[in-house]
């Protein structure tokens, strides 16, 4: 938790009381906050001094990275990045904005978490934002800001907001809140261990001038919902390109001869490499193109090369026509009235698996009508569970003329579903 | 662009208000129950298509376009009911509809809507309902699908007068495939509806104006490539459709959705006239035409009303969802809004006075399934 600034009174530390908070981020050394750093250790609890990026590492301090700034070859254990947003529907609770998707935008940091847990696989990421001002949230506003972290395997840095800093008594119920939501994550460590399910691969250096359009991409992948993998370029031939059905390489530079070649073989074994006109050299026979036209399409081999007129330089269309590539055959999941709603799927690791849909709501609220999911994998056993449960609910599954149904009981904030092959 | 009409286009015009002097036709309109999508669809549509006098003689040897009621976005349903049960017409009704027009001799079967502001093929917007359009495409041997939201791959718009000159617009701008096939087929849906009181197979025509020319976000200066937004400009008017299709005749007419999307939907019907009209009863949604309208329910009325002229067939199912097809605005379904049946009658399509209408099969007395209590 980021201990505010004004509190100076060791008894705010009462607050944190049945929390599963164990760790605070103080502004400043020095004198003033001596005795909560006293009684904090009192409590079992860890106190960091917040530094600056360029600071020396050293303990017990935490060094605190912009994220448009990040340098991802640092080597700090933990990954504390600010310049995060706060998630919630764009606008704000009482005015959403619709989309060009027909559905409202939504502020999420679930695609950064992906993107770090992928290129920084060892380090722990804590995400470093604060409630927005002017704005008094409502408790599952802060349950939302952990889900959104942990869902992804982050971790938000709880903050408060002003009117809670001068106000204990809400201080408490947010902290409360915020509290639940971590315990029940923890509760669920083991799914920090699943693996994406993914259908379509974003292949970058994710750097330089490709850093933002990247980001980007990512950002607006997340809201189709079209689960994706994020791959490094460095990694070239070694790319893990099992499973899936379409890859994006938008990097503003071509690919290195290896990466080039593997992409290609990845194409003529039957996927879908969508790509600008920076690739170049084209092969294959000329195939139908998108509806909008925005792509010449060659077939290769079993597959389809898509090559844009115009640079990828708009992610929202680039995130939209790999879809309509794609075709809708290929997905792995479908949403009815989740509009608010971003997904994220993975499945264990282990033999005999197992598979996981977390769904987060960034409306905070019910929904006029309930959420359905359609997965295209026929489970056999699903079982629900909402936020801060100690236990989950069966769920019924329906069969449906493309795999299976869940109709998902009415949620606010979280949700989670845990799939089993079999019955 | 001055839209100036043809010497065709001139005829019907002065034509229809001879027409429309003389008493509006009536025709028999079949009615039957049905419980479920299952088995026992088939049979219900053959044997009210063979009381209305088989299908045979009327699409034999044809192309048949068959507008389907595919409102909304794919992404919504009425809590938990799958689109087909609620406010699209179901699958299987699409399927067997296709089935019995292959099985009677249709040549060429084409499957049309202008799915919400999308170019996507239509295959690719009924994935995402979860249905299985390759299910649909092999209900009999040649069936296409056509996204009429935007010109696709065909050449030009092809321009449809209102006989009569139409009360908002003296013509329409639609895709090619509403004039190039023999039999125009409405598939709709046994709905409400929160500006024109009923979804029958009459507003099911609103669908098939292109979003380029009468979208939200069509270019000014011309038709657009793809379809932007809704049809607020019908709502609305708050603008033109696009350059070189027929504006609007009074401009200064009421800006009230009540007042004109009744009427645009009477003249479509006229402008290009349904062969058949099919509507799916079986499972519904009352309160409303998608679960965007606040207070839509569930209701099953297991009923399908099939007939060859759309004002005959709607006042048919008007009357089997309780209430008078022949009522006045104000008083439910139209509550706030003209009655379209009537502006129809209006415009010489057909008749919406029971005492006029043959109904065969079922008796509407012992199927009323009323959509308000």
């Amino acid at each position: 938790m980021r201990w505010p600034a004004g509190w100076r009174d060791p008894s705010r530390l009462e607050l944190l009381e049945g929390t599963p908070i164990n760790c605070l981020l103080l502004a400043a050394e020095g004198e003033q906050l001596q005795a909560i750093r006293e009684q904090a250790g009192k409590r079992g609890l860890t106190c960091l001094t917040v530094v600056g990026s360029d600071a020396p590492a050293a303990s017990p301090q935490i060094r605190i990275h912009p994220r448009s700034t990040l340098d991802w070859r640092t080597a700090d254990p933990v990954l504390a990045v600010s310049e995060c947003v706060w998630p919630a529907v764009a606008g704000g609770s009482g005015g959403a904005q619709a989309g060009p998707t027909g559905v409202p935008w939504v502020d999420s940091n679930g695609w950064f978490v992906q993107l770090a847990r992928t290129l920084r696989p060892r380090q722990v990421l804590w995400l470093v934002f604060e409630p927005p001002e002017k704005v008094l949230l409502r408790p599952e506003a802060y349950a939302l800001a952990v889900a959104d972290c942990e869902t992804y395997g982050g971790r938000w840095v709880i903050a408060l907001d002003a009117v809670a800093e001068s106000d204990p008594a809400r201080a408490r119920g947010l902290l409360a809140a915020a509290g639940r939501a971590v315990r029940f994550f923890m509760q669920h460590a083991r799914w920090r261990t699943f693996v994406p399910h993914a259908a379509v691969g974003i292949l970058s250096d994710f750097s330089g001038a490709n850093r933002d359009p990247s980001y980007e991409l990512l950002n607006l992948l997340a809201r189709r919902p079209l689960p994706f993998r994020i791959l490094e370029n460095a990694r070239g031939a070694a790319l893990p390109l099992e499973g899936l059905k379409a890859v994006i390489y938008a990097d503003q530079q071509p690919p290195e001869a290896p990466l080039r070649e593997r992409l290609l073989a990845f194409a003529r074994a039957g996927g879908l490499l969508v790509t600008g006109p920076q690739w170049g050299a084209r092969e294959g026979a000329p195939a139908p193109g998108d509806v909008y036209e925005r792509f010449t399409v060659w077939r290769t081999g079993k597959g389809r090369l898509a090559i844009a007129k115009e640079e990828l330089s708009d992610p929202y269309l680039a995130a939209l026509d790999v879809h309509l590539l794609l075709g809708h055959e290929h997905d792995l999941l479908r949403l009815w009235n989740g509009g608010s709603l971003n997904v994220y799927y993975t499945s264990s690791p282990a033999a005999g698996r197992s598979g996981l849909l977390q769904l987060v709501n960034y409306t905070t609220r019910r929904a006029a009508h309930p959420v359905t999911v359609g997965l295209a994998q026929p489970y056999k056993k699903a079982r629900f569970w909402d936020l801060g449960a100690d236990s989950p609910r069966p769920l019924e599954i329906q069969a449906a003329a493309r795999g299976i149904e869940l109709p998902l009981p009415e949620f606010s904030v979280y949700a989670a579903i845990e799939l089993e092959e079999e019955a | 662009m001055r839209w100036e009409p043809t010497r065709r286009q001139m005829l019907a015009v002065l034509a229809a208000p001879v027409a429309a002097q003389r008493p509006a036709p009536a025709a028999p309109v079949a009615v039957a129950r049905c419980a479920g999508y299952g088995a026992e669809l088939v049979a219900a549509l053959e044997r009210m298509f063979d009381q209305l006098g088989g299908l045979t003689r009327l699409v034999k040897g044809k192309t048949v376009a068959i507008k389907l009621n595919l409102t909304g976005s794919p992404s919504y349903r009425m809590a938990h009911r799958p689109l087909g049960s609620a406010q699209w017409v179901h699958p299987h009704v699409i399927g067997a509809t296709v089935h019995l027009l292959g099985k009677a001799g249709a040549r060429r079967i084409r499957l049309l809507e202008s799915p919400w502001s999308t170019a996507e093929p239509l295959e690719q917007y009924m994935l995402q309902a979860n249905w299985d359009p390759a299910a649909l495409a092999k209900a009999a041997a040649q069936v296409e699908f056509e996204n009429t939201n935007y010109l696709g791959k065909a050449k030009q718009y092809a321009r449809f007068p209102v006989p009569g000159g139409g009360y908002i617009y003296p013509a329409y701008d639609l895709h090619p495939a509403y004039r190039d096939c023999d039999v125009f087929v409405s598939l709709a849906k046994m709905k409400e509806h929160g500006t024109t009181g009923v979804t029958l197979s009459m507003k099911n025509c609103f669908g098939i104006t292109p979003c380029t020319i009468y979208g939200d976000g069509a270019p000014e200066d011309g038709p657009g490539r793809f379809p932007v937004g809704g049809r607020g400009m019908f709502h609305y008017g708050r603008r033109q459709p696009a350059k070189g299709s027929p504006p609007e005749k009074d401009p200064a007419s009421p800006r009230e959705g009540g007042y004109r999307v009744p009427r645009i939907v009477a003249e479509l019907v006229a402008a290009r006239p349904v062969d058949l009209a099919i509507i799916d009863g079986v499972e519904s949604m009352a309160g409303g035409e998608g679960p965007w309208i606040r207070g839509v329910r569930p209701i099953n009325p297991g009923l399908l009303v099939a007939g060859t002229n759309a004002v005959c067939t709607d006042a048919v199912a008007v009357a089997l969802m309780g209430y008078d097809p022949t009522a006045q605005r104000g008083t439910p379904p139209f509550t706030n809004c003209d009655n379209t049946l009537r502006l129809g009658e209006a415009l010489g399509i057909g008749t919406p006075d029971l005492g006029r209408i043959e109904v065969r099969g079922t008796r509407i007395a012992e199927a009323v399934c009323r959509f308000r209590t």
